[in-house]
């Protein structure tokens, strides 16, 4: 157990920025996570606190030790893959005593070793199978068995439940959170799912071109996002982005705007706060309906507004059709205000 | 209509390869009297007298020995050279490696007979003329760009994930060629060995060149010199070619399978 430190770490593949000056301190036992769109090079800042990518420029630093020159089998991290990367030629107790062995544990310790783990995961039952016969849940706990044997300084985890069909999803989603409740172990989680992130992390850093937009709790992050790239990201559905001359003559967000020029504010709405009706309201402005969005508890009206895709939530008991005219309210609270040029948080 | 057209296509591609064995086959037991006549396509009767007169008339046990131990040893030393190449190339990404491909690529381009005078004059200097070692050097060092790269093709197929992951599990890079990624990769070695094999098996050229006694001369050279200065004993030299391909359309029978995944491994995951 131990803290992981990244200080003005910089990668870069030619034109493509994965990190640049990227510094962070992981407390000890946190669950911490890189949150970023697909293709952005999460998996790299991985690889480089493994071991096996070096930085460009930059240090590595794990329990209050430099690594960065470490070679991986001398970082104590453990790894937990997308694809499970299970070793093909090993049965499941092969798999899981494989970073054992390496360190030389042997005989009667090893095998109390490899059957407590095996117990915590419910992976009794598999010990004898090969990879290839396991379902990708079961793939997905012997992975995390492995990672687990060894009690290592800090997990690495690199989209473990990418692969996995939505109902498993959930299960090892909840098997990793109670991994990480029983043992504390550092863990630094790498995903492009929002909700994800939200819903495992003690603190999500959301990434951008190899910069980090924000880093802050889950709770945070969604109620107050440090620009309109966070914003969007996080939460779903995404947050309505609309100009504030868009909003013009709303008196809540006249409130909020406290006098900014509205040609350089770009509101932020989510859409569970906007409240669509059919029937006139006071203070409603009017809203074109274009499509309606069953979802179960909820309803999601999309509809335009002069211009501009506005999302809200049908008002329990109405009914709206497409091609209707309905009118839409917000609370004051509601309201985030950002900068229209940079994206930046206003308040 | 159509599938008879491919059955016929396919059943004349095959007599066509097949024709100059069964030709062979059918030589080597047919009686010395039809042996230049024609017709008969079909002996009247079979003998193994021929199969006797290699044996026994030639030293044919001491070449095919020599051939075994060539050609194996062959298999076995481009086999380890390729792994360990083939693994770095595909996993370790050393700087310049598809300049090194591109060499390897390039290296098998050359025609044989441009070495042959300087690797006659190496090979004496190293004092390895007419011994299977040096005979195993030469073949080793024709074989290698195959095997590089069959062989970074191979491990090229294998995740790069599962090296890491070994990485991560406490290997150093060696140990984790070791214990994760040779053994992942035997399908590979077997494909690549069974061709060095039959290449060195084949091999005539050099073999001709660096050998002057039965101390190395391999199965091949040795047909070769089977036709004496009045007559050519098709008989014996159609025994002898028979008993030389036996080994290697058995190996290749018996591992069809292997050689064909692994001629396309990495085909299909770039």
């Amino acid at each position: 157990m131990a803290e992981v430190r990244l200080e003005r770490l910089s990668k870069r593949f030619g034109a493509l920025a994965v990190a640049e000056e990227l510094s962070l301190a992981i407390a000890d036992g946190e669950l911490f996570t890189f949150l970023g769109p697909s293709g952005c090079g999460k998996s790299t800042l991985l690889h480089i606190v493994a071991g096996v990518e070096p930085p460009s420029s930059g240090r590595v630093w794990i329990g209050g030790r430099d690594v960065t020159d470490a070679p991986p089998q001398r970082r104590d991290v453990a790894m937990v893959f997308q694809s499970y990367a299970l070793y093909p030629h090993l049965d499941v107790a092969g798999n899981l005593a494989f970073p054992l062995r390496n360190r030389g544990v042997t005989g009667g310790e090893l095998r109390a070793e490899v059957e407590r783990v095996a117990a915590t995961l419910g992976l009794g039952p598999l010990l004898g199978k090969r990879p290839r016969e396991l379902s990708g849940g079961q793939r997905q706990r012997v992975a995390l068995g492995r990672a687990l044997i060894r009690r290592p300084a800090a997990f690495l985890m690199d989209e473990p439940l990418s692969n996995l069909d939505a109902a498993l999803r959930l299960e090892i989603r909840e098997e990793i959170k109670r991994v990480h409740q029983a043992h504390a172990i550092t863990t630094l989680y790498v995903t492009h799912d929002q909700e994800e992130a939200l819903a495992l992390s003690d603190r999500v850093a959301v990434l951008k071109d190899g910069r980090i937009q924000q880093c802050d709790p889950p709770g945070e992050l969604y109620a107050r996002p440090a620009d309109t790239f966070v914003a969007r990201f996080v939460g779903s559905p995404p947050m309505n982005l609309v100009p504030a001359t868009a909003l013009a003559g709303h008196a809540a967000l006249a409130a909020r705007l406290a006098g900014r020029d509205p040609d350089a504010v770009t509101v932020g709405l989510r859409p569970q706060q906007v409240e669509v009706h059919a029937t006139a309201r006071p203070g409603a402005q009017p809203l074109e309906v274009a499509l309606v969005e069953p979802a179960g508890a909820d309803t999601w009206i999309i509809g335009g507004l002069r211009g501009n895709r506005l999302q809200g939530k049908l008002a329990p008991g109405e009914r709206l059709a497409p091609g209707a005219r309905g009118g839409f309210t917000f609370a004051a609270d509601a309201v985030h205000l950002f900068d229209a040029a940079s994206g930046r948080r206003l308040d | 209509m159509k599938r008879a057209l491919v059955w016929l296509g396919l059943a004349a591609a095959c007599a066509w390869s097949v024709a100059p064995f069964a030709w062979q086959v059918l030589t080597s037991l047919k009686p010395q009297a039809e042996l230049e006549r024609l017709p008969p396509l079909l002996p009247a009767a079979l003998t193994l007298a021929h199969y006797e007169a290699i044996f026994a008339g030639h030293p044919f046990g001491r070449l095919i020995l020599n051939s075994v131990v060539v050609a194996a040893g062959t298999a076995v030393l481009a086999l380890a050279l390729g792994a360990l190449a083939g693994f770095a190339l595909a996993k370790l990404r050393p700087p310049g490696r598809s300049a090194v491909l591109a060499g390897v690529v390039a290296m098998s381009m050359l025609p044989p007979i441009a070495t042959v005078s300087p690797l006659f004059l190496m090979v004496g200097a190293a004092g390895l003329r007419d011994a299977l070692a040096g005979l195993v050097l030469v073949y080793t060092a024709f074989a290698l760009p195959l095997a590089v790269w069959l062989m970074t093709q191979f491990f090229r197929g294998i995740p790069d994930e599962l090296y890491v992951a070994a990485r991560v599990d406490g290997c150093s890079a060696a140990g984790a060629f070791a214990k994760v990624m040779l053994p992942l990769a035997v399908p590979g070695l077997t494909a690549t060995g069974l061709l060095v094999f039959i290449l060195a098996w084949n091999e005539f050229m050099y073999a001709l060149t660096l050998t002057s006694s039965v101390a190395a001369r391999t199965v091949p050279v040795g047909i070769a010199l089977f036709p004496g200065l009045h007559e050519v004993p098709w008989g014996e030299i159609a025994a002898g070619a028979v008993v030389a391909t036996a080994p290697v359309v058995l190996l290749a029978i018996a591992f069809q399978r292997r050689v064909l995944e692994g001629l396309t491994a990495g085909a299909v995951k770039g």
